[in-house]
């Protein structure tokens, strides 16, 4: 200590304290710099890679769709989506703001989309306008500006354009129940497929709702590929020599093309018949168990779902007291009506309770319980048997064969034809429909059957609902002779490179129903006549192609209500079930119009309609050689 | 008797000599981008200061430092005075005033507030003496001072230089010794003022940043974003570094206020621990020598200024290195000689100019 000239005896002692806190400092900061440089220094190193590389999906093409002889269903197009990475979101009132403003957004619907990123990683885009128009795309390229300093009136940090595809539609409300729609997948969904097929989808994906696209969605979808870029702070990628090296690129793998059993044409004419009235059709290639035709109506339209306002039109459609989105061919409930009569005579002749050749007396009532059951012609048809009974459609002849088979004998020739149970038709949300038994009536209301109930239900009415799937089913089966073809949709998957990942093949073991085909013949012919022997569907007899078929009218309501009612609702359902050509079924269809009046005149044009389009598409449109059963109908009757 | 000749410290001058061109080399690293086209305006600028700087370590050197003790009031007074004039001219950079603008230059009084009340603090406890140690109220006349310039600069919103110049008289006054009682009762008060102050007087970011620093992963984008990086960047160094402009973290602009506060995590993340070891070796044998200096100063005033510098850059280096470290909460404090910043690359190297000016008149008696 050399301090010579004036008094320091009090700081004299204590410089050493200066360079103990100097020494303590740097130590301190050596050991820390020690822990974070070489014991975590690999794992800061990591996070400093994964801070710079940014995989950029490419996204797969979604497999095209088509008919089954190759016209196309669904198409894509390309589409820009505008996205938010929220990791490099510098101000997001801002950013919100600027969006808002220049994408006409309103601000809450923007929030919403925000609170999403809680549940993804940072790096993952949030999808703030999807399919957005080229303006609204130049709009935000020209307005980015990657040296943001404050000043600029909109900041776009964060924002960015993907380019991905939207589904197109040739024809947009032709098939929109079979084929479904795509959408941005929802949290409820994603949860639920995230545990079905781990890693394969994340938030933000488009992924398949109803119909073939979400049955066959994973086939569909392909695998997003993905490319390595090094980004900076702000998003914006950097290309600087040497730090390109080592970067991966994974290709895209487009989504496998489907081809359906679904005809286009024949969609288009279930679409144009129905036009504006509701209801569901379906058409079974009989040889097979294809679905040759599938509409509800009314349908809705899937480029407009797929279009900037597709979520406002999805509230609307699916709010609507129409209920766009039921597929009424598989989901609509409807009493069979006298459709049903074909299954009576099926279940009481194989009961061996009637004879073909028996006949039954209509004298245009049927007393029973003290208590008149009506038939439609009120003179009645006086001796008749079961042709001409199902030509016919006399009633009093199926309240008989019915309350002779008994409910719970109806009931198991009804579940032989699928009545009351699903087909399977790949398809969500098929309803089974009901076919009542004594036991589930026990069951459901604990007061036991009631004859006069087995009237009701002999000729489709009562408890009796079944869907038109069952029914086009049921006549398909009766048309192949008692084969149960096996239903499907899709009859191929394929690729771009030539693969074939899926064909669709008939089961080994043909399936048959436990009924004497000499019946089904009997039940054939008898349909056959409905058309060709001035039965209630004679109107179909100037086809060129031969039909055979069963009309039925569900009552909607009771005789007293119907009396009371006025207007469209009042109307019944009207239904059509038929095969064609009548010798060698190839297909076989159930049309069903809700509110629609008789089956006779609703329902059976659109299957006549049908049937002579898929004649045109098989046979050329000529004329049918065998058609020489022909008879003028001589009797005109308005069922 | 001692010897006349005037000498000068070269351990000093090669030290520091040492870190001004590492934080040369390095603030180029720090502005240079990848991939874009930046301007190294600010590089250039900083070359500049730093020849004014040396300049004036050369005239301060050369100087007798007794002119300082003769006019330490008068620096004070004119510090106070641009303090004030910052107030009501000061631009809104970082949010906070404190910015004098001369032409196209900004000055930062505070920068030579610290220097200045120094020099106030050391010519009080060269003229007072108390072996004794003092008490609270012996103390008013430098704590009076140091209330001044702290409630100056706090009313320009810069909390981290008024913590400098607490820290400063706090510093120089244990140096000189104070008594136990008072030192308990002071440490009471403190913590009270403490608690008062984060409650009801901190600013909401402030409040933020010791919360991030608290628990920096729980909100990564705000501001633990800035620490998280700041970690990575010095981590991901490793031992050897990613070599000179190789950083990705900083060159891909992750790093935040990468010229200034986080100057640091630029060059850990190039040179590693290695090359961090050599820059606080040298740090520490420059706090060191200044301790020396002030050991072997002529008299009190050199003594107490040499301490008083020492414990600004001490100070300076505890809170830059502890906050991006992630030792203590970010207070946005730069580096003395490496961080970006004209006023106090010249504060800090005139700082250094009086040191050598102790040093230099110790043996001229």
């Amino acid at each position: 200590m050399k301090l010579t000239q004036e008094y320091a005896v009090d700081i004299e002692g204590r410089f050493k304290y200066g360079t103990i806190f100097v020494v303590a400092l740097i130590a301190i900061v050596i050991v820390r710099l020690y822990y974070l440089q070489v014991i975590k220094g690999a794992y800061y190193h990591f996070f400093s890679t994964q801070n710079s590389i940014k995989e950029i999906t490419i996204p797969a093409a979604r497999g095209m769709i088509f008919d089954r002889r190759g016209q196309v269903l669904v198409d894509n197009r390309p589409s820009f989506d505008v996205v938010v990475i929220p990791q490099y979101v510098a101000d997001p009132e801002h950013m919100f703001a600027s969006l808002s403003a220049l994408l006409n957004i309103p601000r809450e619907e923007l929030d919403n989309i925000w609170a999403k990123r809680h549940s993804q990683p940072k790096y993952q885009p949030l999808v703030v306008k999807r399919d957005a128009t080229p303006d609204d795309v130049a709009l935000i390229r020209s307005r980015k500006n990657p040296w943001y300093d404050g000043d600029d009136p909109y900041d776009l940090r964060g924002v960015d354009v993907i380019v991905g595809y939207q589904r197109s539609y040739p024809d947009s409300n032709i098939a929109t129940h079979v084929l479904g729609y795509v959408r941005e997948i929802d949290k409820d969904r994603l949860e639920k497929l995230s545990k079905l097929h781990p890693q394969k989808y994340k938030s933000g994906d488009l992924a398949g709702i109803r119909g073939i696209e979400e049955r066959w969605d994973l086939l569909l979808r392909g695998e997003d590929g993905y490319e390595q870029r090094i980004v900076n702070a702000v998003g914006r990628e950097v290309d600087y020599q040497g730090i390109a090296s080592g970067l991966e690129k994974r290709p895209a793998i487009p989504g496998t093309n489907l081809r359906l059993t679904i005809d286009k044409d024949l969609q288009e004419v279930l679409r144009d018949m129905y036009g504006d009235r509701k209801g569901g059709a379906v058409a079974i290639d009989v040889r097979t168990g294809g679905i040759l035709a599938m509409y509800s109506s009314p349908s809705y339209d899937l480029n407009k779902l797929a279009s900037a306002i597709g979520g406002q039109y999805w509230q609307e459609i699916s709010s609507h007291p129409d209920k766009y989105l039921l597929n009424r061919a598989i989901q609509g409930g409807y009493p069979p009506a006298s459709t049903y009569k074909i299954l009576t005579a099926i279940a009481a002749l194989s009961e061996k309770v009637v004879k073909p050749e028996e006949n039954i007396t209509c004298r245009g009532a049927f007393l029973f319980g003290g208590r008149p059951y009506k038939c439609w012609a009120k003179g009645g048809h006086g001796p008749i048997s079961v042709h001409r009974a199902i030509v016919s459609s006399c009633d009093v002849y199926f309240y008989v064969a019915g309350l002779r088979a008994g409910v719970d004998n109806l009931a198991k020739y009804a579940k032989m034809f699928n009545f009351g149970r699903k087909t399977g038709v790949p398809l969500e949300g098929e309803s089974s429909g009901l076919i009542p038994t004594s036991e589930w009536k026990l069951k459901r209301f604990g007061i036991p059957w009631q004859q006069g109930e087995t009237i009701s239900i002999s000729i489709g009415q009562g408890y009796d609902v079944v869907t038109p799937i069952q029914n086009a089913y049921f006549t398909s089966i009766v048309a192949g002779g008692g084969k149960i073809p096996q239903l499907h949709l899709v009859d191929a998957a394929f690729d771009a490179s030539g693969g074939e990942p899926y064909r669709w093949e008939a089961p080994k073991d043909e399936q048959r129903v436990d009924v004497d085909p000499s019946i089904l013949k009997i039940v054939k012919d008898a349909m056959t006549g409905v058309v060709s022997e001035g039965g209630t569907g004679h109107r179909l007899s100037r086809l060129k192609i031969s039909i055979g078929g069963k009309t039925g009218t569900a009552q909607t309501m009771s005789m007293e209500a119907a009396a009371k009612c006025s207007g469209e609702k009042c109307r019944d359902h009207g239904w059509f079930i038929g095969f064609a050509p009548t010798d060698k079924p190839e297909i076989a269809a159930a049309v069903i119009v809700e509110h629609g009046g008789f089956g006779a005149s609703a329902a059976a044009p659109i299957v006549g309609a049908l049937f002579e389009r898929y004649y045109d598409i098989e046979h050329g449109g000529q004329e049918k050689p065998d058609k020489k059963n022909e008879k003028s109908p001589e009797k005109r009757q308005v069922f | 008797m001692y010897k006349k000749t005037s000498t000068l410290s070269w351990p000093l001058i090669w030290v520091s000599s040492a870190i001004v061109l590492i934080g040369i080399v390095n603030l180029y690293s720090a502005i240079y981008f990848w991939g874009e086209g930046v301007s190294m305006a600010l590089f250039w600028s900083q070359l500049a200061w730093t020849l004014i700087g040396i300049a004036t370590v050369i005239f301060i050197a050369m100087m007798d430092y007794r002119f300082f003790y003769r006019f330490a009031f008068l620096f004070f007074g004119v510090a106070c005075a641009m303090l004030l004039l910052s107030l009501f001219t000061g631009d809104a950079v970082r949010g906070t005033h404190g910015w004098i603008k001369i032409g196209s230059f900004s000055i930062q009084p505070a920068e030579f507030a610290k220097i200045a009340y120094i020099l106030v603090a050391a010519r009080f406890f060269a003229n007072n003496p108390n072996p004794e140690g003092y008490n609270l109220r012996e103390l008013w006349q430098p704590g009076l001072m140091m209330s001044l310039v702290v409630a100056l600069i706090v009313l320009q919103g810069d909390m981290g230089s008024s913590i400098f110049i607490l820290c400063i008289f706090v510093s120089m006054a244990l140096f000189a010794k104070v008594k136990t009682k008072t030192l308990v009762i002071c440490v009471l008060i403190a913590a009270l003022a403490g608690w008062a102050v984060f409650n009801f007087g901190l600013k909401e970011y402030q409040r933020d940043r010791i919360f991030t620093f608290m628990n920096p992963e729980a909100d990564l984008r705000g501001s633990g974003y800035h620490l998280m990086q700041s970690k990575i960047a010095v981590g991901s160094g490793q031992i050897f570094g990613k070599g000179y402009l190789k950083g990705n973290i900083n060159k891909l602009r992750y790093l935040p206020e990468r010229h200034t506060d986080f100057i640091f995590p630029v060059f850990a993340e190039e040179w590693g621990f290695a090359g961090s070891l050599v820059l606080l070796i040298l740090y520490a044998s420059l706090l060191m020598i200044g301790v020396d200096i002030g050991a072997h100063a002529r008299d009190r005033f050199g003594a107490f200024t040499a301490i008083g510098v020492v414990s600004l850059l001490f100070w300076q280096l505890a809170i830059n290195l502890g906050g991006v470290l992630g030792l203590m909460p970010l207070t946005g404090v730069t580096l003395p000689l490496m961080s970006y910043g004209g006023s106090s690359m010249i504060a800090i190297l005139a700082s250094i100019g009086i040191l050598l000016s102790i040093n230099r008149k110790r043996f001229m008696f």
